[in-house]
């Protein structure tokens, strides 16, 4: 199996520095975007971005947007190959889901590059985060608030490959605070945000005693804080999550009931798809399959000025950092 | 077969007649005790109730529109796609013009709401003038929609930070402890069965779902109706989308009315098997509304994991099939 694996990675190299260079001696690169699910904020920027910077280098880009749908989003990469592009860069798309795109593009001899994607074999490289270890900071932050000891909820969507390992960095957490009970939601998809507005109201009028929760990623934040206010327990109960986005950081911002997010640089993330496009069509892949990058730890404190960005360079990652300064 | 006796003697009670009746209420009935017993100190109270008709308030909206069509007998597939335009056309334009003024809110509503109805008569006319499948059309007049939200919008959300507070009463705010969902959904529900029960067009649509063919050579015009059925389901979906942006206080592109449309289906159908059995109504849609809430409350109250509220509900809407269909099988 591992040396299926090896073979198929080596395959892919070969394959690569055979059809890079004579990608890059043409005047005009052509590289399809794909997405499984465009209108997602986090997606849309990390999309976006890799647009804008492909376009900057002169290259042709065309955007495919599944709507939800991962047969569609995979038929379009697969035309995308079928008509010569140079490079597909796949925005969090299941790359699980994707093996047979992947295959396509290493026998055409193109560089796969993905974002937030996940690990399949014969990709180029993944850029994302260590969802894992994201999940264990929001967790780890979370229990030291709650002093070891209270009521969780935990709303997650477990399919995608990033959100179940968020969800493993939580568990891991918890494994040692035993004093801390949670209750698991799986949100349902698609409806996530009226879902997980109901599934909290609910979950306060039988569970008062809330005194925290874990959303996987931040586009359950909004409905949470929602219900949580509705229900006048604002004071009471806070929420920590993961990615970053406007919305969350906003409401981080204005003291609700949000209290952190784990930021992902999702604009870098768009330029570093390209980079490695770039990079590979000169015949360098990266030598590892999956490329993190640092986020941020988003309180009240560190939370930008509205409408400016988060300072990915110089911002914190843990709390005690806060202190020590 | 019931029969009747000579001399007084007795009659056979009739259960089919009575499950196809009165079984989908029977249901409700029993699911609200199961609850109440098993949640005491939650379920029954005023505030979960509240609660519930809060939560079925979206989806009872755009399902009482949805009952016009099927009256008529049209079915009517983009009423998901208007949801999602109503939310966030009205949201933008009101990020746009960056007034948080009571009349100005009024505007951007009433604006959305007529778009959606010149939308919904653009289908209707497709239909009924054009004799194009209905289910084909709307679906069809969905993409359309979808694509030019997707386009307008770029896919981006608008935030709350620019949605005014006084479109964001609308879903968030209550009048005498009423949320104002259920207030909107209240007064949908009284116009469209005072509107379909107790006016002659409403009673002419009736005749034109019953018999296209006999309605026609009544005088009974047709197109027309079609027009008026699609345009109060499209304002409806619209309408039902905008209540969702302003509890939510976010317009967003996509995802949110595709959650409504089968439910919406689901609770028309519910209904169509309720006192009536087989005819839509408006009395039957809103049970079918309350059913799905009071499934999902019910079981997310007892803590039940989310697979089994879609498992509950699928089984709760075969047996309200079969209600429905114990009349035919009765007949035959």
């Amino acid at each position: 199996m591992a040396i299926g694996r090896y073979l198929l990675g080596a395959a892919a190299g070969a394959a690569l520095g055979a059809g890079a260079t004579a990608a890059l001696a043409q005047d005009e690169v052509q590289v399809g975007i794909v997405a499984v699910n465009y209108n997602s904020p986090t997606i849309n920027t990390m999309a976006t971005v890799a647009e804008a910077t492909a376009k900057e280098r002169g290259w042709q880009v065309e955007v495919f947007d599944g709507q939800g749908d991962q047969v569609a989003t995979n038929n379009a990469a697969n035309n995308y190959i079928d008509r010569g592009f140079d490079a597909i860069i796949n925005i969090a798309s299941p790359n699980p889901q994707m093996t047979g795109v992947i295959e396509r593009a290493n026998e055409a001899g193109i560089p796969f590059v993905s974002t937030f994607s996940g690990l399949a074999a014969g990709i180029t490289a993944d850029i994302g985060s260590n969802n894992t270890a994201d999940g264990v900071i929001a967790t780890t932050e979370m229990v030291g608030r709650l002093e070891g000891q209270g009521k969780v909820v935990k709303l997650n969507w477990n399919v995608l490959p990033a959100l179940r390992e968020r969800d493993h960095g939580f568990h891991a957490t918890l494994e040692d605070y035993p004093d801390v009970e949670v209750i698991e939601i799986e949100v349902k998809v698609p409806g996530q945000v009226d879902d997980a507005y109901n599934q909290m109201t609910n979950i306060l009028l039988s569970n008062p005693d809330v005194d925290a929760v874990w959303t996987g990623w931040d586009e359950l934040v909004a409905p949470v804080v929602r219900a949580i206010e509705q229900a006048g327990l604002e004071d009471e109960i806070f929420v920590v999550s993961m990615d970053g986005n406007e919305e969350a950081i906003d409401l981080i911002r204005q003291g609700t009931a949000a209290e952190l997010t784990v930021a992902y640089d999702v604009d870098r993330m768009g330029e570093v798809a390209v980079d490695v496009v770039e990079a590979a069509l000169a015949g360098n892949p990266p030598s590892s399959r999956l490329l993190t990058l640092k986020p941020c730890l988003i309180t009240q404190d560190t939370a930008p000025a509205k409408g400016e960005d988060v300072d990915f360079a110089n911002c914190m990652l843990f709390s005690g950092e806060a202190v020590a300064q | 077969m019931a029969t009747t006796e000579t001399g007084g003697a007795e009659t056979a009670f009739d259960w089919f007649g009575f499950l196809a009746r009165w079984g989908t209420l029977i249901s409700l009935v029993l699911l609200i005790a199961f609850f109440s017993l098993a949640r005491p100190e939650v379920f029954p109270t005023l505030r979960n109730t509240l609660n519930i008709l809060n939560q079925v308030s979206i989806l009872g909206i755009i399902a009482l529109g949805l009952t016009v069509c099927l009256v008529v007998g049209l079915f009517d597939l983009s009423i998901g796609a208007m949801a999602t335009f109503g939310g966030y056309f009205a949201a933008r334009f009101l990020a746009e013009l960056g007034m948080d003024s009571a009349w100005v809110v009024l505007g951007a509503v009433l604006a959305v709401l007529i778009l959606a109805m010149l939308i919904g008569m653009i289908n209707g006319a497709l239909v009924s003038y054009l004799g194009i499948s209905a289910i084909v059309e709307t679906l069809a007049m969905s993409f359309v929609v979808t694509g030019v939200i997707l386009g307008v919008s770029g896919a981006r959300t608008v935030y709350s930070s620019d949605i005014p507070e006084s479109f964001q009463i609308i879903g968030q705010g209550a009048i005498l402890g009423i949320p104002n969902p259920i207030l909107i959904m209240i007064a949908t529900a009284l116009v469209l069965w005072v509107f379909l029960e107790h006016t002659q067009p409403g009673r002419n649509m009736y005749a034109i779902g019953g018999n296209r063919e006999a309605a026609r050579l009544s005088g009974i015009n047709f197109q027309k109706f079609a027009l008026i059925a699609m345009a109060i389901s499209a304002a409806c979906a619209a309408l039902g989308g905008l209540v969702a942006a302003a509890n939510l206080a976010s317009g967003r592109p996509q995802g949110v009315g595709e959650t409504y449309l089968l439910n919406a289906f689901v609770a028309v159908f519910i209904g169509a098997s309720t006192l009536r059995p087989g005819k839509f109504h408006v009395f039957g849609t809103a049970v079918g509304v309350l059913l799905i809430g009071v499934i999902n409350n019910g079981l997310s109250v007892m803590g039940v994991a989310t697979y089994w509220q879609y498992i509950v509900q699928g089984l709760i809407l075969i047996l309200a099939l079969i209600s429905a269909s114990m009349n035919s099988v009765r007949r035959a």
